[in-house]
């Protein structure tokens, strides 16, 4: 049987006393999977998406994250397990002050990682996603585009056992977004496991991975586009 | 508050000097008054009162004060006495004893009355409590004033180091999402604290050491009778340095404190 990485099991959500957002969510990612995270806005992949990446507690079910019980597993622990989560954030999220090599070597410092030959490799890495001439750039003198490669970059920089996307192919051309997917394929390969959350069907289509459809806050699992025709 | 900290502590400093040295004079030594005898027999009686005094417990030591000595006590009351002046003056004894909580003066006053009536003993209790009282409470408003203005700089930091939590609530986020322990984030925090606490330390108690200075070199120039003692000895200089250092750590301890109680509130 393979190993779960990830396992949510009656999953609901809800801020505050608003609505519930995600209900009764149930699934789990193998590890070496990778999915697919699609759904009209609004339909919960983002929140979906922060208690993957430890964000936020449910309001009800149980997570299970690299086999720990999230509900049980105390505070301290926790870093350590975010630690082996990459995220692409929708919003980038990058810092201002520092440049594109110090925010993609930012997960390495936090994990105490960091010297001279790990920044040779944020340097290669930065490289490979197309910005060698912009590395020492700050994030306000990037366009969209390049800082979305910058947070992809940084997000895969330690090599994380569970990578989540939020929308990473959003700000770039379809040429980019199509080198970005084989950047993570490659991870995938290298034993990562991947969960790409977009609205671009077409980048769906052009890739044969398994897809998570939420539709109004429940939970569908569909196979591949190309066993279901399109 | 590292300036009026340090200025504070300075007076608390010189107020307890005052009043240990001022509460020493008046329990460690006593001044004796005989009044002079108009036949002129003082000699004998005043040997007689040297005796008793020696002889009560706890005595170290009895002195006749010279008359010139008692002359130049009285001269601002009564001007310069010509030398063939026939003024009955009182023979006055310089007691010094040995523990001075220990030691009673009214036992030494009961043994003299037997032997030289009329004679009185001085503790300089009346001029000397008022001041000790005052000492006292300069001492206990200037320690009040210190952990006033600790509490205050505790206030002020919490103030700050929320503040940045709030404007730096994003960077603190997305640290906390890649896995930053709590530790490592207050740490950030702390140092930068620490840096400000130190900048602002080393300001305070520089200007405070040249205002120390100032006060102490302008005390010079008044008659030092009307003055308590203001040198400062080298443990003085330690408990006046201990309000920076001791202001950098609470800077640096509030500032970890108030990172690690709002992370707490994230998931």
């Amino acid at each position: 049987m393979a190993v779960e990485v990830l396992r949510f099991d009656n999953i609901g959500m809800r801020y505050g006393v608003g609505p519930e957002i995600l209900r009764d969510v149930s699934f789990g990612l193998e590890q070496g999977s990778f999915h697919f995270l699609t759904g009209s806005s609004g339909a919960g992949k983002t929140t979906l998406l922060k208690l993957m990446y430890l964000s936020h507690r449910p309001s009800r079910g149980l997570v299970h994250v690299f086999g720990k019980d999230i509900s049980v597993t105390p505070r301290a622990s926790l870093p350590a397990l975010r630690r082996r989560i990459g995220v692409v954030f929708q919003d980038f999220r990058l810092l201002d002050h520092l440049t594109a090599v110090q925010n993609v070597a930012l997960p390495l410092v936090v994990s105490g990682l960091k010297d001279d030959k790990l920044d040779q490799h944020v340097r290669e890495l930065l490289t490979w996603v197309g910005l060698a001439d912009r590395l020492d750039a700050k994030p306000s003198t990037l366009s969209g585009g390049q800082q979305q490669r910058v947070a992809i970059a940084r997000a895969v920089i330690n090599r994380p056992r569970l990578l989540l996307a939020d929308e990473p192919t959003g700000n770039v051309d379809n040429e980019i977004a199509v080198r970005l997917m084989y950047l993570f394929e490659e991870l995938n390969k290298m034993g990562t496991t991947v969960v790409i959350a977009t609205h671009n069907d077409d980048l769906i289509s052009q890739f044969r991975h398994p897809v998570l459809q939420l539709s109004s806050g429940e939970l569908i699992q569909l196979p591949p586009r190309w066993q279901r025709g399109r | 508050m590292v300036f009026l900290g340090s200025l504070t502590a300075a007076f608390a400093v010189i107020a307890n000097h005052s009043l240990r040295s001022w509460d020493n004079q008046l329990t460690g030594r006593l001044t004796i008054q005989i009044p002079p005898l108009e036949n002129g027999a003082d000699s004998a009686r005043l040997d007689q009162a040297l005796e008793t005094i020696r002889g009560v417990p706890g005595v170290a030591t009895a002195d006749v004060i010279e008359p010139a000595t008692v002359s130049a006590l009285l001269e601002p009351w009564i001007g310069t006495l010509p030398a063939d002046a026939d003024l009955p003056m009182p023979h006055l004894i310089d007691v010094a004893v040995n523990d001075p909580h220990d030691f009673k003066s009214t036992d030494l006053a009961e043994a003299l009355a037997t032997v030289v009536p009329g004679a009185s003993v001085d503790d300089h209790r009346i001029f000397l409590v008022g001041l000790i009282k005052l000492a006292g409470t300069v001492r206990a408003l200037a320690i009040i004033t210190v952990v006033i203005i600790g509490m205050s700089a505790v206030a002020a930091v919490v103030f700050a180091t929320r503040s940045g939590l709030a404007i730096h609530a994003p960077t603190i986020e997305l640290l906390h999402l890649m896995g930053a322990p709590d530790a490592y984030i207050a740490s950030l925090f702390q140092r930068h604290a620490l840096l400000l606490g130190l900048r602002g330390s080393l300001l305070g108690a520089l200007v405070a050491a040249v205002a120390l200075a100032s006060i102490a070199r302008l005390a010079t120039e008044i008659d030092t009778a009307l003055l308590p003692d203001l040198a400062v000895r080298p443990l003085d200089v330690l408990i006046i340095l201990a309000v920076p250092v001791t202001a950098v750590l609470l800077v640096m301890a509030t500032a970890r404190l108030t990172v690690l109680r709002s992370l707490v509130r994230m998931a």
